[in-house]
């Protein structure tokens, strides 16, 4: 592919670092078209980033509150803010509509003027919308803290707050439609499909379920829930779903410098995708009181996504499979590979979950919020981490501080999310069995014979049915180390995203930094990947 | 009940529904299907051909 070049001066866009260490300066006059659309991203992508970096310490520390008091509910009780009812749902929204969104946000900007070859356009009108965003994550999670919350998984946030995000996404999303008719490029790269379909299928499913469910004309009875679940599933599914399958589609190939495996399946899987993964959703009422029809359509649905996601596993892993060597090497790769890897596995996971036989022993236990964890945080969140560590640094002009402080990162959020994936998968199981089968419990089977005789014998007891069911609060006691194991995941991730916003926050105010302590940056700037390098 | 907003997101489905649908014969009719190889390889350029790695831990060597 050609590439235009263009005259400019090159300190003005501070143009100075090659994040690899790989581009060779042939002139220093000239520039790329693609340093010029990366310089022209600057300002609103360094927002959306530098805020959800912030929502996302925010949104950790309210997630690590409300995990101890699971198992200490004492814990911070005289405070009325911060009780559980409170903590809980500010925890998800912030994660969410800080952290998730305005990351897949500043993401998609870019990847959409780098797709389309142009450079950003009215960037005061993205700044106004992250602005006008940050505003309404504030005033809900206010709302939130001060007990304002409608209840309503997922779309917690007061209607005030509601209505700025909603305004904020829709100067976003026509942003995106006028760039790509202003674009360059004639072929639309498949990381742009899923982008267009991020930003027009969201305003859809949230605009609706607000409209049913918090306004004026709310629905009554079941229906609340079967548009709830709805919504609850395609926010993953049509809105950050697609937002991390074109972080991946784009940044994988990038970096390994090999074009994905299959380019007609990534075609197939976007396609399929979009006919699929919106039907899902009322799968999560199985056995309850919703028509048999609506929840078997969902199930369906949600066995047929097979089809989309065999299409990008295959496409992910065989790009990755012969560059796994450069997992040493690429910070990028490593959080790219583990988000492809998970993305597979909880989608398979998911499909399979839908199935009534599965479903019915496990919904309502930890095991959905493992599910919900893996989609959302060792998926989507990791393949985030990996497009800012892509973006940034060409969009600053320097290189991340700390390679130690990216690996410490990498180690504590996979670990964390590992071990918050089994804990409450085991207590799910656990949780499942006990509710929905009358037998004994496990921890008087483990006393009583032993810890593998007693786990044999704990199965046992559900072929005999007996007839007088579990405590419920023995079954809540028999949770409790997996809550607990769930806590210290907490205090890893924790660890992991203040290591990761250290390094933005290093990266972004690098020259306050400078001005204020030359000699440690004098000493940073002789690391090879900065000096002499360009962008 | 209002059908207000019956309306509203009965309409919005059907907009939003007949964009997709126009967006696949859109894409059918420019010819974005009809060379896979092309399309692939449009991420890269002459700065960062294939073959070329992008990324590296600060002061690593690819």
């Amino acid at each position: 592919m050609s590439q235009s070049t263009m005259t400019v001066d090159a300190e003005n866009v501070g143009d100075r670092l090659d994040p690899a260490g790989l581009a060779q300066q042939a002139d220093a006059d000239q520039i790329s078209e693609r340093q010029v659309i990366d310089r022209s991203c600057r300002g609103p992508v360094i927002l959306f980033f530098v805020s959800a970096t912030f929502w996302l310490i925010v949104g950790t520390i309210l997630a690590l509150l409300a995990s101890i008091k699971l198992h200490s509910p004492t814990f911070l009780a005289e405070f009325s803010w911060l009780t559980f009812g409170r903590v809980r749902p500010a925890h998800l929204n912030i994660v969410i509509f800080g952290w998730s969104a305005m990351v897949g946000l500043g993401t998609a900007v870019w990847l959409t003027c780098r797709l389309c070859r142009v450079p950003l356009r009215l960037p005061q009108m993205l700044v106004g919308a992250g602005v006008i965003w940050n505003v309404g994550v504030t005033a809900g999670l206010y709302g939130l803290l001060a007990g304002q919350s409608n209840s309503i998984e997922w779309i917690e946030f007061p209607p005030y707050a509601t209505f700025m995000l909603f305004c904020s996404f829709a100067i976003v999303s026509v942003w995106t439609l006028m760039t790509f008719s202003q674009r360059h490029e004639k072929h639309v790269y498949v990381s742009l499909w899923y982008i267009f379909g991020a930003m027009f299928w969201f305003p859809w499913v949230y605009g609706t379920v607000e409209l049913l469910m918090a306004s004026p004309y709310a629905v009554q009875g079941v229906a609340q829930e079967s548009i709830h679940w709805w919504f609850g599933h395609n926010v993953l599914g049509v809105f950050f779903t697609p937002l991390g399958l074109a972080a991946i589609y784009y940044l994988l190939p990038k970096v390994v410098g090999r074009p994905i495996h299959s380019y007609y399946l990534s075609i197939l899987g976007f396609w399929s995708l979009a006919l699929f993964y919106n039907w899902a959703g009322a799968h999560h009422l199985v056995s309850g009181p919703v028509p048999a029809w609506l929840v078997t359509c969902s199930i369906v649905g949600s066995v047929m996504m097979f089809i989309p996601v065999i299409c990008t596993a295959i496409n992910h892993h065989l790009t990755a499979y012969e560059h796994l060597n450069m997992l040493r090497t690429s910070p990028v790769l490593r959080f790219i590979v583990f988000g492809a890897m998970t993305y597979t596995f909880v989608s398979f996971q998911g499909s399979m979950m839908a199935v009534r036989v599965l479903n019915e022993p496990f919904h309502f236990t930890h095991h959905t919020i493992a599910h919900a964890h893996l989609g959302l945080y060792a998926f989507y969140t990791m393949v985030m981490f990996g497009a800012v560590y892509y973006i940034l640094p060409r969009l600053t002009g320097r290189a991340f501080a700390s390679a130690r402080l990216m690996r410490t990162h990498f180690w504590c959020t996979a670990l964390g999310a590992l071990l918050m994936f089994v804990a409450l998968t085991l207590g799910g199981i656990l949780q499942g069995f006990e509710w929905n089968q009358a037998g004994k419990p496990l921890t008087q089977m483990v006393h009583d014979h032993g810890y593998f005789s007693g786990l044999a014998a704990w199965f046992d007891t559900f072929k005999t049915k007996q007839d007088q069911p579990i405590n419920f609060v023995v079954v809540l006691r028999e949770t409790i180390p997996y809550l607990w194991a769930r806590s210290v995941s907490g205090f890893l991730l924790l660890a992991g995203h203040l290591a990761f916003a250290g390094l933005v926050f290093w990266n972004v105010l690098g020259h306050q930094i400078a001005r204020l302590r030359p000699a440690s940056v004098s000493a940073l700037s002789q690391t090879p990947a900065i000096q002499g390098a360009k962008l | 009940m209002s059908v207000i907003p019956y309306i509203l997101i009965f309409g919005l489905f059907a907009a939003l529904f007949a964009s997709v649908i126009w967006g696949l014969w859109w894409a059918i009719h420019a010819g974005q299907f009809s060379d896979f190889q092309k399309g692939a390889t449009s991420i890269f350029d002459d700065q960062e051909p294939v073959g070329r790695p992008t990324d590296t831990f600060p002061g690593a060597k690819p």
